[in-house]
């Protein structure tokens, strides 16, 4: 039904989709509406990794503060680097 | 949560590309190099950016919510522009540039469409967004004189302005064309001769754009030009014309600017047909792969702050600014011998760096409270 109106989409038109029983016959399911929910997801994608902030305690030093130093081998290197820079303290 | 107001962004911004008349497959192909671009990173990463993303979603809105206003003449659709207008001026002061795209898309998307004789005229329609903008602008510019970039701001002539300008447009437009490797603090290079080149090279991609406008037929090329417009607009608070700290630009204000571009790509992408609109959507979709898997490896910089100011140490070694946040970063975690060790690398690259022996003493003092033994 919407794909025939002829009228392009705007994000009202995703809202009225979305609001409009599936007896009614509207493709609410149709490609164009999965589109936006498609380009979100793959939006998403590269910051997947930092979901693990949405569950872990937030005091937990493995994931925040110098606890996470230990378990980085990224810091950990330039901190020794920088260590030795820093005259061998 | 920055990750799924990323993805509304995305969404949002497919919605108004297409509210534009974009076809389903450049809009899919525009979303897609905006949303995987490196430079989103500290957007989407850094959680106090989220102002960036609530910003934006409120200045999407407001666009999507005009053209449907424009297209269909309901009010409501206006009525809602305003409050997603409200909404983005209140989460970000870069979206007082609003007015502006709305501007752009009446005049270059609608005006020649309706034939309309004052084309260049806003609309009153506009007066709102306008007051919410400059209301927002004012406070912004009064915070700032208060808040610590008032020093910054002092002294500014218009030519000191102006060359710091040409500076900053050179730091996006390299960044969106060349997002690799990142620079997360990026100051104006000490060498005139590099400053120089940056200006030449800003005002040829000017002159460069301004070719390009007039070149743009009008009736065909209304919503390229209401992108690059977009782009300017969104550009012109954060490109350095008005000094906030020492830095040429930020990724993250790049955000908004992007958003025009992909429009203008997008809408590109249309105006040709057969063999080399396959090509370029290729291109497009290869790109936005290749700036995926950019985006996924800069992403793991931005785990905590010992991550990020560690891996900008080790691309910009002689980075001044690195270190100091690196110390900072010990500081605040309560170890004030490991922080003193990074204040003194940034010493080592300039002794006379202010903030760096400030909090060098601050963490010489920490050490003393805790016992002369401790001292490095």
């Amino acid at each position: 039904m919407w794909a025939n109106r002829g009228k392009p989409l705007v994000f009202a038109d995703m809202i009225n989709v979305l609001n409009q029983p599936l007896a009614s016959g509207s493709r609410w399911l149709g490609s164009e509406h999965l589109v936006p929910l498609v380009l979100a997801t793959v939006a998403m994608l590269p910051y997947l990794q930092t979901t693990q902030f949405l569950w872990v305690n937030l005091d937990d030093p493995q994931f925040f503060g110098p606890g996470a130093i230990a378990s980085s081998p990224v810091t950990g290197d330039a901190l020794m680097r920088s260590l030795t820079h820093g005259g061998g303290r | 949560m920055n990750t799924v107001l990323h993805g509304v962004v995305a969404a949002i911004l497919y919605g108004v590309v297409r509210g534009l008349g974009v076809s389903r497959v450049s809009s899919v192909a525009g979303v897609l190099l905006f949303a995987l671009h490196p430079q989103r990173v500290e957007a989407v990463a850094w959680l106090t950016a989220r102002k960036e993303l609530l910003g934006a979603i409120g200045f999407l809105l407001a666009v999507g919510f005009w053209v449907r206003w424009r297209r269909l003449g309901v009010g409501w659709a206006l009525a809602a522009s305003y409050v997603s207008a409200l909404v983005a001026v209140a989460s970000h002061p870069g979206t007082v540039v609003l007015p502006g795209v709305l501007w752009a898309v009446d005049t270059f998307v609608f005006s020649p469409q309706s034939g309309a004789r004052h084309r260049w005229w806003p609309s009153p329609a506009l007066i709102p967004p306008l007051l919410m903008g400059l209301a927002v602008a004012a406070m912004t510019y009064l915070m700032h004189q208060h808040g610590g970039h008032g020093e910054a701001e002092a002294g500014q002539g218009i030519v000191d302005r102006l060359s710091r300008g040409l500076l900053g447009l050179w730091f996006y437009v390299a960044n969106t064309v060349w997002p690799w490797p990142s620079r997360l603090f990026s100051i104006p290079p000490e060498s005139l001769m590099v400053r120089q080149v940056m200006a030449i090279g800003s005002l040829a991609v000017l002159g460069g754009g301004i070719w390009l406008w007039g070149k743009l037929e009008e009736s065909r090329c209304g919503v390229i030009r209401c992108g690059l417009a977009w782009a300017g607009f969104a550009l012109l608070p954060v490109v350095g014309v008005v000094a906030a700290g020492p830095y040429l630009g930020a990724d993250r204000h790049a955000y908004l600017a992007q958003a025009g571009i992909a429009l203008s790509l997008a809408a590109g992408i249309d105006l040709v047909s057969g063999p080399l609109r396959k090509g370029l959507l290729v291109l497009a979709f290869g790109t936005s792969v290749i700036f995926a898997g950019l985006s996924t490896v800069r992403c793991a910089d931005w785990r905590d702050s010992f991550s990020l100011f560690a891996a900008e140490m080790r691309r910009s070694p002689q980075s001044k600014i690195a270190p100091l946040h690196l110390g900072a970063a010990w500081l605040d975690a309560g170890h004030p011998r490991e922080a003193l060790v990074f204040f003194e690398k940034s010493l080592e690259i300039d002794p006379h760096f202010e903030l760096a022996l400030r909090n060098a003493a601050k963490a010489r003092a920490q050490l003393d409270s805790q016992g002369v033994e401790n001292l490095p």
